[in-house]
């Protein structure tokens, strides 16, 4: 019979059972540190800015804003598909790689879940915000108007992204959850008085019996084989937005597959720039190991160097395509008044993940990090080369103009990562950041070797 | 009703001891009334006989119910109730452009119809009193637990399992239990 190689082990330092458990229950038992209360007050007062302008902006109009009638989407919906692609890591870690029985996920898939969550958040306040007058929202809703039968328009992409990200949002904080009520009975049966009584609330009586556990595994499967195409379905839906138009460099079929590598890219940006802090400041070098940090840079690199056929592929089928709006379109990103916007993004995206075929490179914390903050930079410019220079040289050159933010888009920015990082910092303290359970049934039985016994008395029942 | 019930239960403090002695047990005459564990221990469900869940039906069905709900809601306000007039042509199915929605719905059913009945049928709900013979259970222990009032439960030789396996444990307790 096939053995695979013996594999490095996922959990390592000789942790026991117990010794998990203690290792990820003790930031929530303990008081917060130091560096904690730093970290959220700073995020605290980001987010206030955030509110605040997020308030300026409804009470005075869209007009504080720097878009204009030519471009009409500018920072607000780079800033959308950038935290929706970043959102995208967490799935992919919770439900592709679960599929894929890559076990390697457990250690990190409970904090990538949450970063979704909190990335969705951020990103649904842009296009809801953009509305102008947020207090009619509810007309993106299937309803009929007052007037008589008039209702949405189903043949609308912009429509299709409502009920993408809404279901998106919805079943990653069901999936989210279901994972983490085992681990809120660990929090639970360890806890006393008050905090007892309050994750006895969220555990919702949860106590591991056998029956649980097999529905558990069933119900965690069968969200991850929905979720798989769900997530590819909300960035190509996203993409829709742009493809299914007719301005220049937007119309291209090949967009759905390209915004999905995209996406997946800054997602793993983002998980590894939280995680290495995470690691560091919370001692969790046994769970997520340098093997865990490779693995992801993999992931990096592969879905970078995606992301740049992706461009010289647009590039070429400009090119070969003749059309000349369509050219003027490419040449104008890489040459015109944003170029600079242009080349960091081939910079950031393609250029600086091949240092990952290099094992250095994908084995040094403190380099990982800063590659993982370029990425994330390099992805923003991406959709802002591909929002703003698509829009700001249009058909007719009467209307040409150039676009920079306010102030108060830079606060809004500003604020979604307030938010997101306050988001964190409470999810950190609150609730364990690594799923102690299925870091428990991956880990090797260090006191047990001889555990082949095991498998006779399954064959022999 | 919930009253006192008596039960038998051992503890085991590695996931190969109590697959071990819950397939010992199985063999005997004796019915295993549940056994709580950490995490899921493959093969556990197996050792004791419990049924395959059904969540999987429950799934497929919610999903045809969410595909059924997003077509007939597109077809009735965007081709009966008031056509959409595109470029003159009659307003029909048109299958491409519903795609992205039925497609979205679907998922939307299926993951909070499955969910919903995986709380109610695993009586994961608010209010639900645990069942927890020892507080270690969802930490680094395995426990086994009897029916004390169950016919033909033969004390002695569950016990002797229990321990040939590796129990370091068996206790008798009279409490209000939870969730089966």
């Amino acid at each position: 019979m096939y053995e695979s190689p013996i594999r490095e082990p996922l959990v390592t330092g000789g942790r026991t059972y117990h010794n998990i458990t203690e290792d990820i229950c003790r930031p929530i038992e303990n008081k917060p540190t130091r560096a904690w209360k730093i970290g959220f007050t700073l995020s605290a007062i980001l987010a206030c800015v955030g509110v605040f302008s997020i308030a300026y902006t409804s009470f005075v109009g869209i007009g504080v804003w720097g878009i204009n009638k030519t471009v009409g989407w500018a920072w607000d919906i780079t800033n959308f598909v950038w935290w929706i692609g970043i959102g995208h890591a967490g799935t992919l870690i919770s439900a592709i790689l679960l599929l894929f029985r890559q076990k390697w996920r457990t250690g990190v898939n409970r904090s990538a879940e949450a970063m979704t969550i909190f990335a969705v958040i951020c990103a649904g306040l842009f296009p809801i915000f953009h509305m102008g007058r947020v207090w009619l929202a509810y007309f993106v809703l299937p309803l009929p108007n007052a007037f008589g039968s008039l209702w949405v328009n189903f043949n609308s992409p912009l429509l299709w992204d409502v009920f993408a990200i809404s279901t998106y949002f919805s079943v990653s904080l069901l999936f989210w959850y279901i994972g983490l009520i085992p681990d809120i009975a660990t929090v639970r049966d360890r806890a006393k008085g008050r905090a007892k009584k309050i994750y006895g609330i969220f555990a919702m009586g949860w106590n591991g019996s056998v029956r649980n556990w097999a529905r558990y595994e069933l119900v965690c499967l069968i969200l991850a084989g929905i979720s798989t195409p769900l997530v590819l379905s909300v960035h190509t839906i996203v993409s829709f937005d742009f493809a299914t138009s007719v301005v220049p460099g937007w119309h291209t079929t090949i967009f759905p597959p390209y915004f999905v590598a995209g996406a997946i890219f800054s997602g793993f940006g983002m998980v590894l720039t939280l995680l290495l802090v995470a690691r560091k400041v919370m001692n969790y070098q046994n769970y997520i190991t340098l093997g865990h940090i490779e693995a992801m840079c993999k992931i990096l690199m592969l879905t970078g160097s995606m992301v740049g056929l992706a461009y010289i592929t647009e590039f070429f089928v400009a090119w070969y395509s003749g059309v000349e709006y369509e050219q003027y379109a490419f040449i104008n990103r890489a040459t015109g008044p944003y170029w600079w916007a242009y080349w960091s993004m081939m910079t950031c995206n393609v250029v600086a993940p091949q240092v990952f075929w290099s094992k250095w490179a994908r084995t040094t914390p403190w380099f990982v990090f800063m590659l993982s903050a370029v990425v994330n930079v390099g992805m923003w410019f991406e959709r802002f080369v591909i929002i703003v220079t698509s829009l700001h040289r249009d058909y007719l050159p009467s209307s040409w103009i150039d676009y920079s933010p306010t102030i108060t888009e830079i606060g809004i920015f500003a604020g979604t990562i307030g938010i997101f990082f306050t988001f964190y910092f409470l999810f950190s303290k609150f609730l364990p950041v690594i799923a102690i359970a299925e870091v428990k049934s991956i880990m090797p039985y260090p006191e047990r070797p001889e555990k082949h016994e095991i498998h006779e008395a399954v064959a022999t029942h | 009703m919930r009253r006192n019930r008596k039960f038998l239960y051992g503890v085991f403090n590695h996931p190969d001891d109590i697959l071990n002695a819950a397939y010992s047990v199985s063999a005997t005459r004796n019915q295993i009334l549940d056994c709580f564990t950490p995490f899921a221990v493959h093969g556990l469900d197996r050792a004791m006989k419990v049924k395959r869940s059904r969540l999987a039906l429950v799934a497929f069905l919610m999903g045809l119910t969410g595909f059924t709900l997003a077509l007939s809601l597109q077809y009735y306000t965007n081709v009966f109730d008031w056509p959409m007039n595109i470029g003159g042509k009659p307003a029909q199915l048109a299958v491409p452009t519903f795609v992205p929605v039925c497609f979205e719905l679907t998922v939307l059913c299926t993951a909070y119809g499955m969910g919903i009945t995986f709380f109610l049928r695993a009586r994961i709900l608010h209010g639900v009193r645990e069942t927890v013979f020892e507080a270690r259970q969802s930490d680094d222990h395995f426990v086994m637990c009897f029916d004390m009032e169950s016919k033909g439960l033969n004390i002695e030789e569950v016990t002797g399992l229990m321990k040939k396996h590796g129990a370091f444990d068996v206790k008798q307790v009279e409490m209000i239990a939870g969730a089966k």
